[in-house]
């Protein structure tokens, strides 16, 4: 009798334990199936969205925190013209990374060049986002990986790692003001700030620009080791806040235009 | 009488010949740097900026004329000891060689009156220089390369300053050197002093330039009491206006030293000058 | 500059007491002592090294001296620097100017150091004294010796000083020059009543101008005195060509002139004479037939300072 409970037992305690794991196979083959179909609709989406950009103007507020360099922040005026022609309308020097704050879209707007993969879901911030890996096609690009980190239902761009031959790896974290992106899939889902993140610690700058005869005191010589970085961990940051002026109306074509007469 | 014996010296320097060979040489130094930088200006921005490029790039030309103009200062910076020398160091000895010492000194005129007049002119001839080499590399080197944001090197790295904050920077930075400047002749009028011909107090002068710079470039334990009083350590203290933000403790303490040399060589001159025969 | 204090005739200007120099262990000046009194033109000699340059630098303080004491005006340089040299006007030594500087400029220059009030009007007043006019807007480095001579004179007067002190004032001038020179400076005496104080080798422009005489041999005072009272110590000699000297010389013995009268070495007749007797002995002879072809004055002062300081020397 004793022997027969046991067995009974054991026998639902491992049908339950199966079947939950089965269940749990299931659920995994089901997303692993819903993921994989998500990263086509996933990348069409942003493509959906990046096709329509054309031409921007903003005012913008520029802030770089690069160790060893101080600058102040700037206000400027930016001007983009698809594909790329950039333009930051400023009296003053602004420091800003070598890609523009637009190229990922142009980038996205051919998906010919690149293969979508999801890698899972992750969280930016408190915002549930899934990982989505962009591997270029072809053999002779400069962009090497790019890594979106997307909001599945609304398709919007939270953060990106771009890795490319030139810049190395910079990282850009895109805050917008508005809870949700334009009902219109193709309607242009513009941050309104976006945040890049390079590596800085192979920066090098000389000393001075002619030789330093007067290196002046022991005081001086303290003072010269570098002070504590803004960017302690040797990252160097820029942020660009932008208050959009026009969105494909023509201003960037307008402005371009007129430089270009002159 | 202190005045007219300014003015008398201000005279003599006026129609010196040697007098104009410091303005000559500013005018030719930096026609020189101007042409350079017109001509290669951008790969020597390049040099600097090459390292910040692989991930950066700078929005704006970095080669305007108040980066210019800060170069033409740094550069100079070295050779205006010598041309402020070449006149200052000559006003004394130079007049005792001459013989017109002796007319001067038989003048209803205290020796000190008379040496506190060189020391005038010697302050007003290097005033004067400096302005040149102002007008120069504040006034000809934005009217060639136009303005912007000035960019700075220094220990601490890259110093990008707003252009409406340069100009005033520049007028501080003048301030400054001239007190540098001053030093140098006030060193040279002293020298003067104790020779009856112009080449000892001009290569003395030099020479005491040269030295102190050594000790104060050498990293040697010995010196390192003794390298914040040389005023060679300080004569670059302008440069300290062009931080951000602007070390003024430390431009305060130079201003006080080179101040504290002034006194110091003036002192000795009138000291010497009091008691010196007048042999020529 | 201060109002001046007018001097009372035959005060002392100069005094020296004791006045010693040194040069490390050298001594250029050794315990001077003399006096210039006003309105006099002293002529202040001695031979090279002497100490007489020094002395005129200690004067208008050049140099200071290592010892006693120096009173001009009655004032000393410790306390009174600027009010004595506002009484004086020197040129010392050769003069010299800004050569890079017109002669007019070098004046209105040193005008201004001397507090002159229209230095302009002044310079152009002694340029012309000077006879320089014509040549204000010339560059120094132009002028002649003797020009830059007429120059140092201007520059020493441009104050009124009530003291000149000259030294070597001749020196490099021509015969005219000479002459000139000489004129400036009984002018400054006689006609503007300035101390004259004149160190000189041209012996002949001292005797014609001096009224004391001081010598000095090796940095002391050797002799001092009125050039009248020290020169008539000694007689002037005359030499007289005259045709048949001997026998000239014969009559003149016989005559009121007897033992006055000798040959030289080369049978010249030579006599010692007062000035006034000249004339009388001349006609003395051409009325006993004799032939006077010329007369001629050995210059008194140079045998007076030469045998003075020979005789200096041999005592040492």
């Amino acid at each position: 009798m004793f022997g027969l409970t046991r067995l009974l037992f054991f026998g639902f305690v491992s049908f339950a334990f199966i079947s939950t794991g089965q269940q749990a196979l299931a659920q995994k083959s089901a997303a692993a199936a819903s993921v994989s179909m998500d990263a086509e609709t996933l990348v069409n989406r942003l493509v959906q969205r990046s096709a329509s950009l054309r031409d921007l103007a903003a005012e913008v507020q520029v802030q770089a925190d690069v160790p060893r360099v101080k600058i102040r922040p700037l206000s400027a005026t930016m001007h983009y013209l698809a594909p790329d022609r950039f333009h930051l309308q400023s009296p003053r020097l602004a420091l800003l990374p070598r890609q523009n704050p637009m190229e990922l879209f142009e980038f996205l707007k051919r998906p010919q060049g690149y293969r979508g993969m999801l890698m899972g879901e992750d969280k930016v911030g408190r915002h549930s986002a899934v990982q989505l890996s962009l591997l270029p096609t072809g053999t002779d690009q400069d962009w090497q990986l790019i890594r979106l980190w997307v909001q599945p239902t609304s398709a919007r761009i939270l953060q990106a790692e771009i890795t490319r031959r030139s810049t190395g790896t910079v990282q850009m974290q895109y805050f917008y003001r508005s809870a949700n992106p334009p009902t219109d899939p193709a309607g242009l889902d513009l941050p309104d700030s976006l945040l890049f993140e390079m590596d800085a610690s192979s920066l090098k700058l000389p000393k001075a620009l002619t030789a330093d005869l007067h290196r002046g005191s022991p005081r001086d010589a303290a003072k010269a080791a570098p002070r504590p970085l803004q960017a302690p961990d040797g990252k160097a940051r820029v942020a660009m806040g932008f208050r959009w002026i026009s969105k494909n109306q023509g201003a960037a074509a307008r402005f371009f235009k007129t430089q270009k007469a002159g | 009488m202190w005045w007219t014996a300014l003015r008398n010296e201000s005279v003599k320097i006026l129609a010196k010949p040697r007098s104009y060979l410091g303005f000559l040489a500013i005018t030719l130094l930096v026609g020189v740097i101007l042409l350079a930088l017109a001509l290669d200006g951008k790969s020597y921005i390049e040099f600097v900026t090459s390292s910040l490029q692989q991930s950066l790039t700078v929005e704006g030309s970095m080669l305007n004329g108040y980066l210019v103009g800060f170069i033409v200062l740094q550069m100079l910076v070295v050779h205006l000891p010598l041309l402020v020398a070449l006149v200052t160091g000559d006003l004394v000895s130079g007049e005792a060689a001459m013989g017109t010492l002796r007319n001067l000194l038989t003048r209803p005129l205290s020796r000190k009156g008379l040496l506190l007049s060189k020391y005038g002119a010697a302050a007003v001839y290097t005033l004067v220089l400096l302005l040149w080499l102002g007008i120069m590399a504040v006034l000809v080197s934005p009217w060639i390369f136009g303005v912007g944001d000035l960019a700075v090197l220094s220990n601490e790295g890259l110093q990008i300053l707003p252009s409406e904050e340069v100009l005033p920077r520049f007028l501080q930075a003048f301030v400054v050197a001239f007190a540098a400047l001053y030093t140098v002749a006030c060193l040279s009028v002293t020298l003067s002093c104790f020779a009856d011909n112009s080449i000892g107090p001009i290569v003395g002068t030099m020479a005491t330039i040269m030295v102190f710079t050594l000790i104060g470039t050498l990293d040697v334990a010995l010196f390192d009491q003794v390298r914040p009083f040389l005023f060679t350590t300080h004569m670059a203290a302008w440069r300290s206006l062009f931080l951000d933000p602007v070390p003024w403790g430390d431009i305060l303490f130079s201003m006080v030293l080179l101040g504290a040399h002034w006194v110091l060589l003036i002192g000795i001159g009138l000291w010497t000058f009091e008691r010196k025969d007048i042999l020529t | 500059m201060s109002p001046r204090t007018l001097i009372p005739p035959d005060s002392t200007v100069v005094k020296a007491v004791d006045l010693v120099k040194d040069y490390g262990a050298f001594r250029a000046v050794d315990g001077l002592n003399f006096e210039l009194k006003a309105g006099g033109v002293m002529g202040f000699l001695g031979p090279n090294g002497a100490g007489k340059s020094t002395t005129l630098r200690m004067l208008v303080d050049l140099i200071r001296p290592s010892r006693g004491e120096l009173f001009l005006f009655g004032l000393n340089y410790r306390s009174h620097r600027q009010q004595i040299l506002a009484r004086i006007g020197c040129l010392i030594e050769k003069p010299d100017f800004y050569k890079y500087l017109s002669a007019l400029q070098n004046l209105e220059l040193l005008a201004r150091a001397s507090g002159v009030k229209e230095p302009r009007l002044r310079s152009l007043e002694l340029m012309d004294f000077v006879g320089l006019n014509g040549r204000e807007n010339d560059k120094v480095s132009s002028f002649s010796h003797g020009m830059r001579q007429r120059l140092g004179l201007a520059q020493c007067l441009l104050h009124d000083p009530d003291l000149v002190v000259l030294d070597e004032p001749g020196t490099g001038l021509d015969p005219q020059g000479l002459i000139d020179m000489r004129e400036m400076i009984l002018n400054l005496n006689r006609e503007q009543g300035k101390t004259i104080l004149l160190s000189s080798h041209h012996l002949s422009e001292v005797e014609a101008v001096a009224t004391d005489l001081v010598v000095v041999d090796r940095g002391r005072c050797v002799v001092q005195g009125s050039a009248k009272a020290l020169l008539s110590q000694s007689e002037r000699q005359i030499r007289i060509t005259v045709g048949r000297a001997t026998e000239a010389l014969t009559l003149l013995n016989a005559g009121p002139w007897a033992g006055g009268g000798r040959l030289n070495d080369r049978g010249e007749l030579t006599m010692a004479l007062g000035r006034e007797e000249v004339p009388a002995a001349v006609q003395f002879l051409t009325q006993n037939g004799f032939e006077v072809y010329a007369i001629e004055s050995r210059q008194k002062l140079e045998d007076y300072y030469m045998n003075l300081l020979n005789h200096h020397q041999t005592e040492r």
